[in-house]
């Protein structure tokens, strides 16, 4: 276990994208919990002696204030704490609720399976961003609506993930001989199933956070998420649309290029977890490299 | 092959059905009365009492879904409160807007991003490649009303080539030409990130092919290259170029209600955020149904081309 756990390590480390991705998100963590240490101003009131709309690269604004004359690099910072609970909190609580429904539904089939799958049928049948938008306008604005709309949005497609898993594991003979050895059906599933499916949803998972990220500030964007004054990425593009129209496109820009960072690291995550703890994915990647050095040890 | 696709059409109604239900169910999670959200805080009791009984709020559950299922078959969607007009007169035309919308924007993002792709995998490891692969990699990242709105800054507001709003010319109309001149920026906003999602694929799956043997036969028979590429490459990667442009359909249609917000769309996207932030919980209900029914049958019509188009998918059914 321990091995195999270092391979998967060595593995996602050797991917480039995907340590970056990992620093990207540290980094981001860090700037969200020391945020009122590191961020030069208040984010919700209007600095001491700044103007509205100084452009980036204004002594003591960086990056600029936006048009009530708050300074924007603040607000970047301190909008990484809604954007990092809003993207990993209901991606953490949805698996937790699909590993439970997907792997019933895999190992019984059946009715319980059939009626668990045909009901996340039904929800796939909206596109995921207006359920959330459904969800978060009827609960009303703020965070927590927000993540319990994509709480809900979210479980769906987890749970097809864990259910196709579980369906194959569910075949495979070392399950045939712990039923052998009478080993009841809730160890079976989550003492046995569950390991082997755990590691395609986690890759799953840190993908569907970059997802969110983007889902959260659209909703943010229609005035659905975090209240003002508190910093909010997908609030301040959204502000920012009022002086863009004379020409100050700064404003939107600034925090868009922000959650395109943190979605795009997530992503970049995701995919190389999904490389490093699928075992036949490393080895493909390690048979192509000692191919490619045969061969060009044959030409010399 | 037709007993496919009946029980294809056939398997839709329970899901059609599930939808009914849930979105009949959203009115329910309105924290409170919906009687009184509905009406708003400075609404009268009696006001308040009156819609109660319209509504059938005093009736138990399953006897309110009937009567609003049986309303809704007749065509009728509900009374906005805060608009005062039957739901159905403000949707329906707004409705055909977004199918505009919707449809110019999955014709841009399914040939740009397969001529793209083609491109891309035709010269592999050029710059030309390697910007497009950055480019889609970070596509897929960006939200679409951040997009629209840098697109609207470059193109209306600095360049001033496109129109910042609307569907025509708010002055003199001018038909297909006005419309065309104000549907690129919407629908390229709306594009962006599934055009990214089908240029990657199309790479790899074109690049998959070129190393297949066959294409290899091809080239030794002394066949044109661009005929191999145009007609036997391009026929072979299609199947998988279908069945994500099919997936792309949720996505299209759910970025264009962010364009429809930020260029001013009259379509149900906008009116859905009007909705929104006006506490209109009959309109967003109906708005949300109605996207709804039209993604179920759309995703059949794409299954059921799925099938159409590939020949090995008809095996496999003919098989069973």
């Amino acid at each position: 276990m321990a091995t195999k756990w270092k391979q998967s390590c060595k593995a996602f480390l050797s991917d480039k994208m995907a340590t970056t991705g990992a620093i990207v998100i540290l980094f981001s963590l860090i700037l969200a919990v020391f945020a009122s240490w590191i961020a030069p101003y208040n984010p919700d009131v209007v600095a001491e002696g700044s103007t509205r709309l100084m452009p980036p690269g204004t002594e003591g604004h960086i990056l600029g204030t936006d048009q009530q004359g708050r300074d924007i690099l603040s607000r970047v910072i301190f909008g990484t704490q809604t954007s990092l609970i809003s993207a990993v909190i209901p991606v953490i609580i949805a698996a937790i609720i699909s590993v439970v429904l997907g792997v019933i539904a895999g190992y019984y089939q059946g009715f319980i399976g059939n009626l668990i799958m045909r009901t996340m049928d039904i929800f796939f049948a909206f596109p995921a961003v207006l359920l959330a938008i459904a969800i978060a306008a009827i609960l009303g604005p703020g965070l927590l609506n927000v993540i319990i709309a994509m709480i809900i949005v979210r479980i769906p497609y987890m749970t097809r993930v864990v259910y196709t898993d579980t369906l194959q594991e569910s075949q495979k003979e070392y399950i045939e001989a712990a039923k052998a050895f009478g080993i009841g059906d809730i160890e079976i599933m989550f003492k046995q199933i569950l390991p082997n499916v755990l590691p395609s949803l986690i890759a799953y998972s840190t993908t569907l956070a970059g997802v969110t990220i983007v889902t959260v500030a659209g909703l943010s964007f229609i005035g659905l998420g975090v209240q003002p004054p508190t910093a909010d990425w997908g609030r301040m593009a959204s502000d920012g649309r009022k002086v863009l129209m004379q020409g100050h496109a700064f404003v939107t820009f600034i925090p868009g290029i922000a959650i395109l960072i943190l979605s795009f690291a997530f992503s970049m995550i995701g995919d190389g977890l999904r490389n490093a703890l699928d075992p036949y994915e490393r080895s493909k990647v390690k048979e192509k490299k000692k191919i490619s050095r045969k061969a060009s040890q044959h030409i010399a | 092959m037709l007993r496919y696709v009946l029980s294809r059409i056939l398997s839709t109604i329970p899901v059609l059905f599930g939808v009914t239900i849930v979105v009949f169910l959203l009115i329910q999670l309105i924290p409170g009365d919906p009687a009184k959200s509905i009406l708003g805080a400075d609404a009268t009791p009696e006001a308040v009492e009156e819609l109660r009984n319209n509504m059938g709020l005093n009736e138990p559950l399953i006897v309110q879904y009937g009567a609003w299922l049986s309303q809704l078959l007749q065509g009728d969607l509900g009374y906005s409160y805060t608009l005062h007009t039957p739901i159905v007169e403000e949707l329906m035309p707004r409705f055909v807007n977004s199918l505009i919308l919707t449809v110019a924007s999955m014709l841009i993002c399914v040939t740009l991003g397969v001529i793209l792709g083609l491109i891309s995998a035709l010269k592999k490891g050029s710059f030309f490649d390697k910007a497009s692969i950055g480019v889609a990699l970070i596509g897929a990242s960006m939200p679409v009303f951040w997009i629209a709105l840098m697109l609207m800054w470059l193109f209306s507001i600095k360049l001033n080539i496109f129109p910042v709003s609307g569907m025509y010319n708010m002055r003199n109309p001018g038909g297909f030409m006005d419309l065309l001149h104000h549907i690129v920026l919407p629908a390229f906003a709306t594009a962006t990130v599934s055009l990214a999602v089908i240029a990657r694929l199309t790479r790899s799956t074109v690049i998959d092919i070129l190393q297949k043997d066959y294409v290899n036969y091809f080239h030794s028979f002394g066949l044109s290259k661009s005929k191999i590429n145009i007609v036997h490459v391009m026929r072979n990667s299609l199947p998988p170029i279908i069945n994500i442009s099919g997936l792309q359909v949720g996505y299209i249609m759910g970025g264009a209600l962010f364009s429809e917000v930020v260029f001013n769309w009259p379509g149900i996207g906008q009116a859905l955020y009007v909705a929104v932030t006006s506490n209109d919980y009959p309109t967003i209900q109906a708005g949300i149904l109605l996207i709804a029914l039209t993604f179920v049958v759309v995703n059949l019509v794409v299954d059921l081309l799925n099938v159409w188009l590939s020949p090995r998918l008809q095996d496999s059914i003919k098989a069973e």
